[in-house]
């Protein structure tokens, strides 16, 4: 113990680097139980956006027009991306690449977010740091590294904006908490740089540049102004401004939308402030009385009426619907059900909280306590982060990554606080020890956080403690079941609830685990078994799937960003076969997707997401297409005979059962037996005339119907007078004669 | 050696060249007296180079398709009693002949059989039953028998379509036979020649106890297909009317009294047979071009607002040959979804040509030439393209409007350098004051 800053830096090192690889190998469930491959839906995008910005250069990249989605409309997929997570992948391939490490772009992609959970982890650390303290800051870099709020978004091969923004966000805070609190220039430019990478790199931007100017307009409320937040604000906001404005998918927004207004104000009432008190300098205080009410009185109403008026101009657009579906959780179901059709914009239950956060969301709390008991600027900051992060993240599920950074920054702080009042060192030296000594058999890594979070009681006796050493050890073990439990919560949620790629499905059945490939079976038949310029139709969800996977092109992705286009196919699946088929030669479709899994008992088929299709058909199609009509009288949504019979003979209904009444798969069950709705279904033995089954994978879950030209000839179906059908000489036109009178 | 590969080579050569032609015609008939009776009609054909075979409906060795090739391209039914083919021929097989792009000329009678019948309805066209016949009690030929089944079709129920029916003919029709009726919703059937207002479609024989089949102008007595594949079906009611004797019989209307010398029956055979068996209104298209103003070959993707020159050769057959075909109202469109453009081509140099400006909306679309007259086969030509939005470095980089935001800027930069020069020299000359 010759050197206590060296050790106290070396260990601080050990467990950051020990942070940073739980983190990494927690996120490596999905590599080693499937394979190296891209999750879901929105990375498949983003990988294939990658892809082709590495083959074609950034420039080819910003100016790609996709004409292979959004059929026949396109899309400029430079000008609607966020390009930051492209970029960061394609440079890391590049600089590997000039090292003379070849490596596939998929593998960066696949591990860039677990890769980036580490740097989470440090940006973190040194937020609490600033905040609070060195030792806090351990806990939140550990906590941070395996919370499941964070590795639902961050796993290897959940390639999306996420995984990178949130270590941009955090990165952010400390910055300007930093320029907060030493009010030089300099801290303000690298925050607004930080805020730069954020923009670039995820739409929760917003959440930054609302927050920094709330934490400004707070300090003034509360009579906390000083040069250094002028300064700090002042630099970060012009540079972060001028800078966002750069990404072409942002563009003008900052200055015109409603959502970044509060930055703006905040930056005028910040200046009028400084204005004031400059002048309050040279005048009595009287005549600064009078100029005060006044200049505020004018000031107030120039910029109410300029607001107004621009808004009403139609230069600053009106909140966005996804904005007002933060303040009334009820307004997307009524007024945009393609965004509350969406799961993750769902509101939160309180399940979820404990799930994704465990013991953290009870110490949350008393974390926020001590902020606000020993309050400085950058406390406030914390405490503000709290309170709307835990606001947003009960109306959306998806907001909960928002959250658990700073629950990891805040339990990190209750944490570290009660272990400085219970592990002090008011004791002779040898108790403490043997304490120590048994912890340490327990669990080995919590032991390095209660080494360092002894360190600093040491370094900080505090004088007001009492307890006596029993009670201590006590509380001290318990804390340390709890922190136990939590990493053992994590791992088991990482492991069961957020490593399943999603494209690849596994059932643990008897003989083990039984992998079902049918997304990518499928996928690649369309690859390979199609016309180059095939278009298919799916519902939205599977848009970039197919891009991705199928290099088909697609009507519609999960880029909702024309919501009658996507309305127009909602129609066509929820219409009859003929009304579906004009639809679908409109828009010159050669096959139709879907998903189905009555077969295996896969939940998320399209016949569960039906209603959806329905109501955002019904949106802007109300002549046609009525919610009501797919329901039983009882108001009951179900496809066995009982079911209403629009449903019963709709396109998507056709479509998923088509066949499946001849398909026993138990004994036990009739023939039609659906295992996802448990039903036994209430349409069998019906022919599609418009279409034609093409191709249906192992396991059912993925159907691909062609759809067929119009007839040759316009026979009568019906004639007036009955004709005798002749006899006919071939035996297979017979049978389908037969089929057809049936 | 050699000699026997020639011979197979020169043999081959020849049916390329023969099957090319598309004049194989076979020729069903209910008994071979057929050949006699309707010999002018025959004739007609022969002259226009059709290779004529004659089959009776029933015989054995019937077949279409040999290893899996079409032997005829068209088909002649003048055996409307027929109760069942002979061979491998059934309506199934008639039908797959018209869907892989065989023609049909269909004859019917009074006596139609149930074959006949179901072909028909399989091409949207309804005969009315066995026995029955067409009955016009005021337009009836002098010659008829008392059952007024004879009827005399005036020319003004004929279908206007020149390209079908020829030059407007000078004479009635005479047409004994059975009636038919088409859903007027079909788009594809046309009713070339339909009976007066006064008649009706019955059993001449027996009392009249239920509604007609057909009554009226909704009558045909001859219909035509044609099939989306371009295939063409023509039925004709009444088997006589091919005849020899109703093609040189004197048409006098026994009411009125209105005599013509020679029935109008042979001309619109020999136009009828013209279409049907496509010697006349087919077009095909040949090579589509489009590319940017100025240049030769298309571009990757047009940018938005382009000027794009498109060309299209179309040909139209007649007298044996392709000769670019000479229509002024062929319009192009470029659709995405609906049409942006739609405008007419022109000629040029054989090439029906237009240059025009593309819409300032991207997307994907369709050059598409879609051309439906009655009469001519349908012509449909479509070909994608992207339009692309502008690139980044494509717009515009000074704009006047903008001129005061650059002066702004720059007189910005010019005060600030000023600015900090006049304040770090005050700076000094304030600490020379105190000094």
């Amino acid at each position: 113990m010759g050197n206590p800053g060296g050790w106290k830096s070396l260990l601080t090192f050990f467990i950051l680097a020990l942070a940073w690889l739980a983190g990494f190998s927690s996120r490596l469930f999905a590599v080693i139980r499937f394979e190296s491959i891209i999750h879901e839906f929105d990375p498949w995008f983003n990988y294939r956006a990658t892809h082709h910005m590495v083959t074609h250069g950034f420039y080819n990249f910003l100016n790609w027009f996709d004409d292979r989605a959004w059929y026949p409309l396109g899309r400029i997929v430079g000008g609607t991306v966020y390009p930051g997570l492209m970029v960061t992948s394609g440079t890391i391939h590049a600089i590997l690449n000039t090292l003379n490490i070849p490596i596939h772009i998929r593998d960066i992609c696949v591990f860039l977010a677990p890769v980036f959970s580490g740097l989470t982890s440090l940006a973190v650390y040194f937020f609490t740091k600033e905040i609070w303290s060195a030792g806090a800051g351990l806990f939140a870099a550990c906590f941070i590294a395996i919370v499941p709020g964070y590795i639902s978004r961050s796993v290897a091969g959940s390639y999306d904006n996420e995984g990178i923004a949130i270590f941009a966000l955090m990165f952010t805070y400390f910055l300007w908490i930093k320029a907060v609190k030493t009010g030089q220039i300099f801290w303000g430019i690298c925050t607004a740089l930080s805020y730069f990478y954020m923009v670039s790199a995820w739409g929760g931007y917003v959440f930054i540049i609302n927050l920094i100017p709330l934490h400004v307009f707070v300090l003034l409320l509360m009579g906390r102004y000083s040069k250094r937040i002028f300064t700090a604000y002042t630099s970060f906001f012009i540079v972060g401004l001028i800078l966002s404005m750069q990404i072409p998918f942002v563009g003008f927004q900052p200055i015109r939308t409603s959502e970044h207004m509060a930055a703006a104000g905040v930056f005028a009432l910040l200046n009028a402030y400084s204005a004031l008190k400059y002048v309050q300098s040279f005048v009595t205080k009287a005549e600064f009385r009078y100029i005060f009410i006044m200049s505020v009185g004018i000031a107030a109403s120039v910029v109410f009426l300029t607001v107004v008026g621009l808004t009403w101009a139609g230069y600053i657009a009106p909140w966005s619907g996804r904005f007002y579906s933060l303040w009334d959780t009820g307004y997307a179901k009524i007024h945009i059900p393609i965004i509350a059709s969406v799961s993750e914009h769902q509101p939160t239950t309180w399940v979820s909280f404990f799930f994704d956060l465990h013991i953290l969301i009870c110490a949350f709390p008393v974390g926020v306590w001590y902020c606000i008991k020993y309050v400085n600027d950058e406390r406030v900051f914390v405490v503000l982060y709290a309170i709307f992060a835990s606001y947003f993240a009960g109306v959306m599920v998806r907001l909960m990554l928002t959250l658990t950074p700073i629950v990891c920054v805040l339990a990190a702080i209750a944490f570290s606080k009660t272990m400085e009042i219970y592990l002090k060192d008011d004791s002779p030296k040898t108790n403490h020890r043997t304490s120590e000594k048994d912890q340490e058999n327990k669990n080995e890594r919590l032991y390095d956080k209660v080494g360092k979070a002894k360190k600093i009681s040491d370094n900080k006796p505090k004088d007001d403690d009492t307890l006596g050493i029993n009670i201590k050890s006590v509380i001290v073990i318990a804390m340390l079941m709890m922190l136990m439990l939590f990493a053992v919560h994590c791992t088991w949620v990482t492991s069961s609830a957020y490593s399943s790629p999603s494209i690849v499905l596994a059932t643990y059945g008897h003989g083990g685990r039984n992998i079902l490939d049918d997304f990518r079976e499928a996928y690649f038949w369309l690859r390979h078994n199609t016309h180059d310029k095939a278009r298919i139709m799916s519902w939205w969800d599977y848009g970039y799937q197919i891009a991705g996977m199928g290099n088909k092109t697609t009507l519609v992705d999960n880029n909702t960003w024309n919501n009658s286009h996507i309305a127009l196919v909602g129609k066509a699946m929820s219409s009859n076969e003929s009304a579906a088929y004009a639809i679908m030669r409109e828009l010159d479709v050669n096959y139709v997707l879907v998903i189905f899994g009555g077969v295996i008992g896969y939940s998320g088929d399209d016949i569960n997401k039906f209603l959806w299709m329905v109501r955002i058909a019904e949106g802007e199609h109300p002549k046609d297409i009525r919610e009501s009509d797919y329901f039983t009288p009882q108001g009951e949504f179900r496809v066995d005979a009982a079911g209403s019979q629009t449903l019963l003979n709709c396109l998507m209904y056709k479509l998923s059962y088509y066949r499946f009444g001849q398909l026993q798969l138990d004994a036990r069950t009739p023939p039609g037996f659906d295992r996802t709705r448990g039903v036994e279904i209430g349409n069998k033995n019906y022919e599609l005339t418009h279409l034609e089954e093409a191709y249906t994978s192992e396991h059912w879950l993925v159907r691909i119907f062609r759809v067929k030209d119009l007839t040759n000839r316009q026979e009568i179906l019906k004639p007036k007078k009955p004709i005798k059908k002749s006899y006919k000489k071939k035996p297979k036109k017979v049978s389908c004669e037969y089929r057809k009178c049936h | 050696m050699d000699a026997t590969r020639l011979a197979g080579f020169i043999a081959l050569m020849f049916l390329g060249v023969y099957a090319q032609s598309g004049k194989r015609t076979l020729i069903l008939v209910d008994n071979w007296s057929i050949r006699e009776t309707h010999s002018t009609f025959f004739r007609s054909l022969r002259d226009q180079g059709f290779d004529l075979t004659f089959k009776t409906a029933d015989d054995g060795n019937l077949a279409l398709v040999k290893f899996g090739e079409f032997l005829y391209e068209n088909l002649v039914i003048f055996s409307p009693s027929v109760e069942d083919f002979g061979g491998n021929v059934d309506v199934a097989a008639i039908t797959n002949f018209i869907d892989g792009g065989g023609n049909v000329l269909v004859a019917g009678s009074s006596s139609l059989g149930d074959p006949i019948r179901e072909l028909a309805t399989e091409c949207g066209v309804e005969f009315d039953e066995e026995n029955t016949a067409v009955i016009d009690h005021l337009h009836y030929d002098f010659n008829d028998e008392g059952k007024h089944t004879l009827i005399v079709s005036e020319t003004e129920n004929l279908l206007d379509a020149p390209m079908i029916v020829g030059q407007k003919p000078s004479a009635p029709f005479l047409f004994r036979g059975v009636g038919m009726v088409a859903d007027p919703d079909n788009p594809l059937v046309m009713g070339v020649l339909h009976a007066s207002s006064t008649s009706y479609s019955y059993n001449p024989d027996e009392k009249i106890s239920e509604f007609p089949h057909a009554v009226g102008k909704n009558t045909l007595l001859i219909s035509a297909l044609q099939a989306r594949n371009n295939a063409r079906v023509v039925f004709v009611g009444s088997i006589d009317f091919f005849s020899d004797q109703f093609m040189q019989a004197s048409v006098q209307n026994a009411l009125n009294g209105k005599k013509y010398e020679k029935s109008g029956n042979q001309d619109l055979a020999y136009s009828l047979s013209q279409w049907v068996f496509k010697q006349k209104g087919v077009l095909r298209v040949g090579e589509v071009k489009h590319h940017l103003k100025g240049e030769k070959t298309p571009p990757a993707a047009y940018t938005v607002l382009d000027q794009v020159e498109y060309s299209i050769q179309i040909d139209e057959y007649s007298n044996g040959e392709w000769k670019p075909f000479q229509g002024k109202d062929v319009q192009l469109e470029f659709v995405r979804i609906d049409p942006f453009v739609r405008t007419t081509l022109k000629q040029k140099n054989g090439l029906l040509h237009v240059s025009f400006k593309l819409p300032d909306v991207y997307g994907v679309y369709q050059f598409r030439v879609d051309y439906n007259r009655i009469g001519y086969t349908r012509l449909f030509s479509t070909t994608q393209v992207s339009v692309h939005p502008l690139k980044h470095t494509q717009y515009e980089r000074f704009i006047p409007s903008a001129y005061p935001y650059y002066i702004s800027c720059f007189s910005m930069m010019f005060g600030v350098v000023i600015f900090s020069i006049v304040f770090l020299h005050y700076k000094e000359d304030t600490k020379d004051k105190k000094e």
